[in-house]
């Protein structure tokens, strides 16, 4: 209730206030925000606002200074990569210290002590986020940011500060800065979008997330069906809490007139995994493709491996591997973006792969088209696309929610014992803390959320489609949403938060 | 720029490159055929392209891909 | 327009708070504070709504009293029934009813409640309340107080009805209950003896698992009393014989540790399971091994807290 009430505050403070000063309520309630966590934080996040816009100026000044060509790029070059380090040596310091020292300690049976950092609240999105933007600026995108206030609001904005989107300079900054007029239009879609997404947290995600707690949580006591099961329940649990997460994120913006990024567009509709990944935490997938994937895939390492490549393996399959390979490269980033553990190495590595293989693959499936008469239009081979991604995902997660990666492993090999599908009508479902009520709503839940996948994917924009129709039809779909979060919402025992925030 | 559109259709059939003006912003082209795209540019016009010049406003349509060769080829 | 769905949805969920939310014994407790003439409020947990009969105890102590102990009540809640207490009948003394176990009992959040901050009536108390126990919590819990409720769907025109009824308005406790007990509108639940197989459920102790939180509430109501000048006395229920002899270093561990908080701060402390009171406590006379007594049980032991609390 305190954040709604926050928002509530922030929001009225912004409209009343002159609308040049609108940006200055943002920065300071964004620092109040991040306080409130801990005021020791604070140090972090100042660390990275001030090292960011330190070295973005001191690029910006080389560039009007220097007049040498080559000494002004080797100048840029080692400010960035100073810049780089001094963040990302931040983040990998205090998220992958303990990784590092212990996997040392065990290879070279030393036992040195982990230094246990507490991890400042999202520092791995506002992190990302900044050194976009310090790379955008060596290359020149646009100037860096004179003002240290208002780069301070770029990377403390407090909406996206706990689990993204993770925004870009140059489609935020000309927002913050605006004047913004109260719309109420605007407001109230922004109220239903994050009513919207309280539902998707509250109704599904905590719910379905009981079932995976339990059976992961204690994993060696489940098999067979009851662990795929759980499995499913992760799919939901995860996508109802990261996106509804981001609607309410995203709502909370739209009421200060801040439009962020998308983060999501139905990715359970995914034909493949390259394609999941353009709709699931889609701003990672863009940060990685700008700042990673297209700089290996241009470098010159990469383009003298490729005429290598070229050489041996022919043009076509040529052309593909350094791609493959730097596919690979950018998903085990992802993986380790993740934390700090073998798995979520594994889960990367198992994306990375997957699509590598896919491109590999690619002239082999166009003949296997051709040989086995399939038409890959067709709404039938569309929908197996649906469902082989689906299943693919749902692999994924093994790696993503269990312990370590050796649970991961444990409980692949567990799924297939004894795996039958009467577990899902003698009972044993209901033994893990939900009842059958819970899964009726969960069933019910799922169903309107598809509904509303289908609409969105069509390109319907619900909200202004709703706003069209009688008051009486409106009132009632609204009041719906709003109700159903009390009366089909899962109650926890003992506190809930979201699940990204902790990155 | 017929050889911009040569490269295209190679790389891509199917595709009206001619009129095309949202190959970027309609999904039309994927990193993969970016990369390749770019592969070929480089070899053929013997410039350099780096992630900077990889935005929509270059390559959603064969005119501007070629405006972005010419400039590249100046500097 | 935006103003008429805020008004349409406030009627709504008032509406749903009207057949949800049912009758309370919270709410027949928290009213018997309006009676200007109570002088003594005690309040504690389930143990102490059970065992402490308020009429019996006035009969020894001449004074009047009221009982506001109710289950899931700790410490916050009972720093707030007293602040409730203070604003309406500004009561001469309170007397805690400490139950060690609500020190190290699992953190809770909501379905535990014993609803007693919807039967408080709206005033700063209650909001101070709200933002001291529920800010942080679920915003549901803010905007929906029928949340806890919703299973009541299915009495949903019973509660209307009752809601409507003259029993309901004057506070009765004949209808707030089941037959297991009877409950008296100055809070005390007499308990009918049935056969029935008795719960095992004794202290479990360790100074090192108290929550601080709760230890900082049960201060903060100290000093709220010596602040507005109410006199505090602290009494530990006796439990059943045998719950004291298997776990007796438990019950001796928790004394020990809330004797020296109540030495620290001068506050008169009294355990019943360590006084030579000639109180009979065998199982017999309870319900469980915890310590909730027969109502017949209830009321010889209140006869002899009576004596102690008279002036």
């Amino acid at each position: 209730m305190e954040f709604l009430l926050f928002v509530l505050a922030a929001a009225f403070v912004y409209y009343i206030i002159p609308a040049r000063y609108q940006w200055m309520i943002l920065l300071a309630f964004s620092y109040i925000f991040y306080a409130a966590a801990g005021i020791k934080l604070l140090f972090f996040l100042l660390f990275t606002t001030l090292t960011t816009y330190g070295t973005a100026r001191w690029i910006d000044s080389v560039n009007i200074s220097v007049t040498d060509k080559k000494e002004k790029k080797s100048s840029k070059r080692r400010i960035l990569i100073l810049g780089l380090l001094l963040n990302f040596g931040m983040l990998g310091l205090l998220k992958y210290s303990n990784f590092a020292i212990s996997n040392f300690n065990s290879l070279f049976q030393k036992n040195f002590a982990l230094l246990n950092f507490a991890l400042p609240l999202g520092i791995s999105f506002y992190t990302f986020q900044s050194m976009g933007y310090l790379i955008d600026v060596y290359w020149g995108r646009f100037r860096a940011e004179r003002n240290p206030f208002r780069f301070a609001l770029f990377v403390s904005f407090f909406p996206q500060l706990l689990q993204g989107p993770i925004g870009r300079f140059d489609r935020l900054a000309h927002q913050f800065f605006e004047e913004h007029s109260f719309d109420l239009t605007r407001v109230e879609h922004g109220l239903q979008r994050m009513m919207w997404g309280y539902f998707q947290k509250l109704v599904l995600a905590d719910r379905a997330g009981v079932i995976v707690k339990e059976v992961f949580g204690n994993y060696s006591d489940y098999h067979g069906m009851t662990v795929a099961a759980a499995v499913l329940m992760y799919s939901i649990q995860l996508y109802g809490d990261f996106s509804g997460g981001m609607d309410v994120v995203l709502g909370v913006a739209e009421i200060f007139g801040i439009t962020l990024d998308e983060n999501f567009r139905q990715p359970y509709f995914s034909i493949s995994i390259t394609d999941f990944w353009h709709r699931w935490h889609i701003t990672l997938g863009t940060w990685m493709k700008d700042y990673i994937f297209y700089p290996i895939s241009l470098s010159h390492w990469m383009n003298r491996f490729g005429k290598y490549t070229k050489k041996i393996f022919g043009k076509q399959t040529g052309r593909v591997i350094p791609v493959a390979l730097a596919n690979i490269i950018v998903f085990l980033v992802v993986g380790i973006w993740h934390g700090a553990a073998w798995k979520y190495l594994m889960y990367g590595f198992y994306n990375g792969a997957l699509i590598a293989l896919a491109n590999l693959l690619a002239p082999v499936n166009r003949r296997a088209f051709e040989v086995f008469h399939i038409d890959d239009k067709s709404r039938a081979w569309h929908l197996v696309r649906i469902l082989r991604t689906f299943l693919l995902v749902n692999i994924s997660w093994y790696f993503d929610i269990a312990v370590s990666l050796g649970a991961s492993f444990a409980m692949m090999r567990a799924t297939f014992q004894g795996f039958t599908f009467r577990t899902l009508t003698d009972g044993s479902l209901l033994n893990l803390g939900l009842a059958a009520r819970d899964f009726v709503i969960l069933a019910f839940g799922c169903a309107v959320l598809f509904a509303v996948s289908v609409i969105r994917e069509k390109g319907v924009d619900i909200r202004e489609a709703l706003d069209r129709k009688p008051a009486a039809v409106r009132w009632c779909a609204y009041l719906a949403l709003i109700l159903s979060l009390p009366v089909f919402g899962y109650i926890m025992v003992g506190g809930g938060g979201f699940i990204y925030a902790q990155f | 720029m017929d050889k911009i559109l040569d490269i295209l259709e190679e790389i891509k059939s199917g595709v009206d490159f001619k009129n095309e003006k949202g190959l970027i912003d309609n999904d039309i082209l994927d990193s993969f055929d970016i990369l390749s795209i770019v592969g070929e540019l480089e070899d053929a016009f013997d410039i350099e392209i780096t992630p900077v010049d990889i935005v929509p406003s270059n390559f959603n349509s064969a005119e501007s891909l070629w405006a972005m060769v010419q400039r590249l080829m100046e500097a | 327009m935006a103003a008429l769905f805020l008004a349409a949805f406030l009627a709504a969920d008032t509406f749903l708070g009207y057949g949800l939310i049912p009758n309370t014994f919270a709410r027949v407790s928290i009213h018997s504070l309006d009676d200007s003439s109570v002088q003594d409020v005690f309040v504690g947990t389930s143990k102490g709504e059970c065992c402490i009969d308020p009429e019996t105890i006035d009969q020894a102590t001449g004074r009047k009293s009221t009982n506001l102990c109710l289950g899931a009540e700790y410490p916050l809640d009972c720093l707030y029934l007293v602040k409730e207490a203070e604003r309406t009948c500004r009561p001469e003394r309170v007397i805690y009813e400490l139950d060690p176990c609500y020190y190290t009992a699992a953190d809770y959040t909501g379905i535990e409640d014993p609803f007693i901050f919807n039967a408080m009536p709206f005033s700063t108390v209650k909001t101070e309340y709200y933002l001291d126990k529920n800010l942080s919590e679920d915003f549901r819990i803010g905007l929906f107080p029928w949340l806890f409720h919703r299973n009541e769907i299915v009495n949903f025109k019973k509660n209307l009805q009752m809601k409507n009824s003259e029993a309901y308005k004057e506070y009765s406790p004949d209808i707030v209950g089941d037959d297991t007990s009877v409950f008296h509108s100055d809070g005390f639940m007499y308990f009918k003896r049935i056969q029935m197989d008795k719960e095992v459920n004794y202290l479990s102790f360790d100074s090192s698992s108290v929550k601080q939180s709760r230890v900082d509430d049960l201060k903060r109501l100290i000093s709220y009393c010596s602040r507005k000048g109410i006199e505090l006395t602290v009494i530990v229920l006796p439990v059943p014989a045998d719950s004291l002899t298997e776990k007796s270093a438990d019950y001796a561990a928790a004394d020990a540790y809330f004797r020296n908080i109540m030495d620290t701060y001068g506050v008169e402390y009294l355990n019943f399971n360590y006084l030579d009171t000639g109180f009979d406590n065998s199982l017999d006379g309870y319900r469980d091994y915890e310590g909730h007594m027969w109502g017949d049980t209830a009321e010889n032991f209140s006869r002899i807290l009576g004596t102690y609390l008279t002036k």
